[in-house]
């Protein structure tokens, strides 16, 4: 009698075009306009906070050997990393954009790993010395700055990459310049004077040239990758819009009680349970459904990447049975008070919120500190944060946290109902 | 023989007592008609029957057996057509009577020739395959019907089959009604057309503010006022204190205006044709027509209830 209930419900979700409409062909649009707008803009942090960084500086000084004007020789101590972090990251024009502070390499990558920093810049033992190499020949093998970033917040990477790489560019312009110089003074020692007069020939050259062996090298931080505005959105929809999936299975019921249907099912020998089990089959079916759907969609339209199908399929059958418990929540609420507006309020003030604060639209970080918490608990939310997760390439074992998270909002709701039908035992006899 | 038995019925919402120790009984191969108006207690007294709704107080015995105790008794066996067009608008005729064929157990093998036979009983086989949305009114009670009739019940519980449809398809329904009690089917049949169910029923109860107030055949409950006389007078115009003139004649027991015309009960074989024309020509008033009728249900029930039925 479950199954019977069930393949009812879902055949009259599959009749009813404004149920489609709303589950199926709005988050597909939606989806489509968000993830091909805002693109990468949504994928990471966009708040005007300043962005946090740590500098991890194991360079060691190296000494600059400086014999062009008196002929003698003498050693000038450099720093170019402390450079970068006194003149840049210290100066007034970036001190409103960017917070940072100097840690050892440990320490930072494990507060970027509790999100607590959005870059770590790593300059290496032998940096400055190897900079001085390039700069006294210039085929000297590749100096690198290595950037370990948070995934989760690439536009912020992308500024402190920009900083970054404008540092690295001047750097490289000066070691340039000096190569340039250095070359034609040992040509003609003589024209010395004639060289120095010619910078602005010096400068067009180094125009010219290309970078040399200095580069900032981005690290992703373990295996997570960035997420596409189209893959964020494709999930902050699904998660959105499975919630109308839930609400319609309630407003069914609704349009059952006030046919008379029910009482006509009743008259059958049907207990709620077959009801409340037949609700929970389909929604979880149609819930299921509507976001293979959506997915395949982003993917045979937009070349989307799933990144990993199983842990994806895993974390779309979990986030469907949460749904269904969510639904037995609403039929059960609605049974007991028949003139509920539930229903309306749910579809038209519950839903848009919890979409907001579980991050359908905008990042769930840019949110105050206690909302993020509600919004990666509430049941959208968990089911979001699991998708970027398996899109972002995180093992089953990092899933865990959204999994338990719908796991408990579905017994939530379980618990929930059972509590109505506890206190309102002659509505369900 | 007593199918179904109602004793010392009584339902209470919060404070309001809708069913007040009914009793009420349906007998094997009868067809019982539920009068009364809205509010009286008729659905309520259905959904305790069916077994929708507990009661407060009283027993409901089927063959015997308490249906409070083990409702499985009387659902396998009955058969309900509730007042609402109870169906899935989206499905087919077909589709609907499948599903409920399902939820009412019918064997698999039978459901295709069971679903023929009441799709042809309530005359709806060359629309079968049409969703029920693009039904008329009539269609659509037909089917209502249908569902309720594919697990072959014993007792089929009518709940106002007959409202907002055009003649055709209600003379449809009353014939089928007529023709499921011929084949053994005992029938619960509620109206508010009196004429249905003079016509229908073999006994007839009689309900108001939650207690049958009569029951019987129909002619016993006739019986209760044949000491009155009907006459129905139509006139050309009124004219002011005609009517509390013939009033105050002695053999009048009461009189009622529906726009021209008059319905006056009378002591039985009372003569006022005289007096009547006498004041007629006094007022100014020119008498179109004469009828005198013999008395109907519905004047028992305003003899019961002081009210009439369809004014409800």
């Amino acid at each position: 009698m479950i199954v019977t209930h069930a393949w009812k419900d879902i055949k009259r979700m599959l009749r009813d075009r404004k149920a489609l409409m709303i589950t199926v062909l709005m988050p597909t649009i939606l989806t489509a306009i968000l993830g091909l707008s805002i693109g990468n803009m949504m994928n990471g942090n966009t708040k005007l906070e300043t962005i946090p960084i740590a500098v991890v500086n194991q360079s060691e000084v190296a000494s600059f050997k400086n014999n062009i004007q008196s002929g003698e020789t003498s050693d000038t101590p450099v720093d170019f990393a402390e450079i970068f972090i006194e003149n840049i990251l210290a100066s007034e024009d970036l001190q409103d954009v960017i917070s940072y502070e100097q840690l050892s390499k440990e320490r930072a990558l494990q507060k970027l790993e509790n999100g607590k920093l959005s870059t770590v810049i790593f300059f290496p033992k032998s940096y400055n010395q190897e900079v001085l190499n390039v700069m006294n020949q210039p085929s000297s093998k590749q100096v690198e700055v290595t950037l370990y970033q948070n995934p989760d917040e690439s536009l912020h990477n992308e500024v402190i990459k920009g900083v970054v790489e404008s540092y690295t560019n001047q750097l490289s312009k000066s070691v340039i310049a000096q190569n340039t110089m250095v070359t034609l003074m040992m040509k003609e020692p003589k024209l010395q004077q004639e060289i120095t007069s010619s910078m602005g020939e010096v400068i067009q050259k180094v125009n010219e040239t290309n970078r040399p062996n200095i580069s900032v090298m981005r690290e992703p931080f373990g295996d997570i990758e960035s997420l596409s505005g189209m893959q964020y959105f494709t999930a902050g929809m699904a998660v959105m819009f499975m919630l109308y999936v839930g609400g319609y299975s309630a407003i069914y019921v609704r349009d059952e009680i006030r046919s008379g249907t029910y009482n006509r099912l009743r008259s059958t020998g049907m207990s709620f349970w077959h009801l409340a089990g037949g609700k929970f089959i389909s929604t979880a079916l149609l819930v299921f459904l509507q976001i293979i759907f959506l997915f395949m969609f982003e993917k045979l339209v937009f070349g989307m990447e799933f990144t990993n199908i199983y842990l994806l399929l895993l974390m779309i059958v979990i986030t469907a049975l949460s749904v269904s418990c969510l639904s037995i929540l609403l039929t059960t609420i609605t049974v007991v008070n028949q003139e509920t507006r539930l229903n309306e309020l749910f579809q038209s003030v519950i839903i848009p919120f919890l979409a907001m604060v579980g991050g359908s639209f905008i990042s769930i970080s840019m949110m105050p500190e206690p909302i993020q918490m509600f919004g990666h608990n509430v049941i959208n939310g968990a089911a979001l944060q699991g998708f970027t997760y398996v899109m972002q390439g995180y093992s089953f074992s990092e899933l865990f946290g959204p999994i338990l998270a719908l796991l408990i909002n579905g017994l939530i709701f379980l618990v929930l109902s059972g509590l109505i039908i506890f206190r309102r035992k002659e509505v369900f006899r | 023989m007593a199918l179904l038995e109602a004793i010392e019925l009584s339902k209470t919402f919060q404070k309001h007592k809708a069913v007040d120790d009914l009793h009420i009984t349906i007998r094997e191969g009868e067809v019982l008609g539920l009068l009364g108006p809205n509010g009286a207690g008729k659905s309520t007294t259905i959904s305790m029957i069916a077994s929708l709704l507990e009661p407060s107080r009283g027993e409901i015995l089927y063959k015997g057996k308490s249906v409070l105790k083990k409702s499985e008794i009387i659902r396998k066996e009955l058969g309900l057509v509730p007042q609402e067009i109870a169906l899935y608008p989206e499905f087919t005729g077909k589709e609907n009577l499948m599903f409920f064929a399902r939820l009412y157990k019918v064997p698999k093998k039978e459901r295709a020739e069971r679903i023929a036979e009441v799709l042809s009983i309530v005359g709806l086989s060359d629309r079968a395959s049409d969703k029920v949305e693009k039904y008329s009114g009539g269609m659509k009670r037909r089917l209502n019907i249908a569902c309720a009739l594919l697990h072959k019940p014993k007792l089929l519980i009518m709940d106002e089959p007959t409202v907002g449809i055009d003649p055709q398809s209600r003379n449809h329904i009353l014939e089928m009604v007529k023709q499921l009690n011929t084949k053994g089917m005992s029938i619960l049949y509620t109206s508010h057309y009196m004429e249905e169910v003079e016509t229908l029923c073999d006994r007839i109860a009689i309900m108001d503010h939650g207690s049958i107030i009569a029951e019987g055949k129909k002619q016993d409950l006739i019986g209760m006022v044949q000491d009155q006389d009907l006459l129905y007078v139509s006139v050309e115009q009124q004219v002011a204190g005609f009517e509390q003139a013939v009033k105050e004649i002695d053999e009048v027991l009461f009189m009622e205006r529906e726009d021209f015309r008059y319905k006056i009960g009378l002591k039985q074989q009372a003569e006022i044709l005289p007096e009547l024309f006498t004041l007629a020509h006094e007022y100014g008033i020119r008498i179109q027509g004469i009828d005198i009728q013999s008395p109907r249900l519905e004047d028992v029930f305003l003899h019961l209830t002081g009210r009439s039925l369809r004014d409800e």
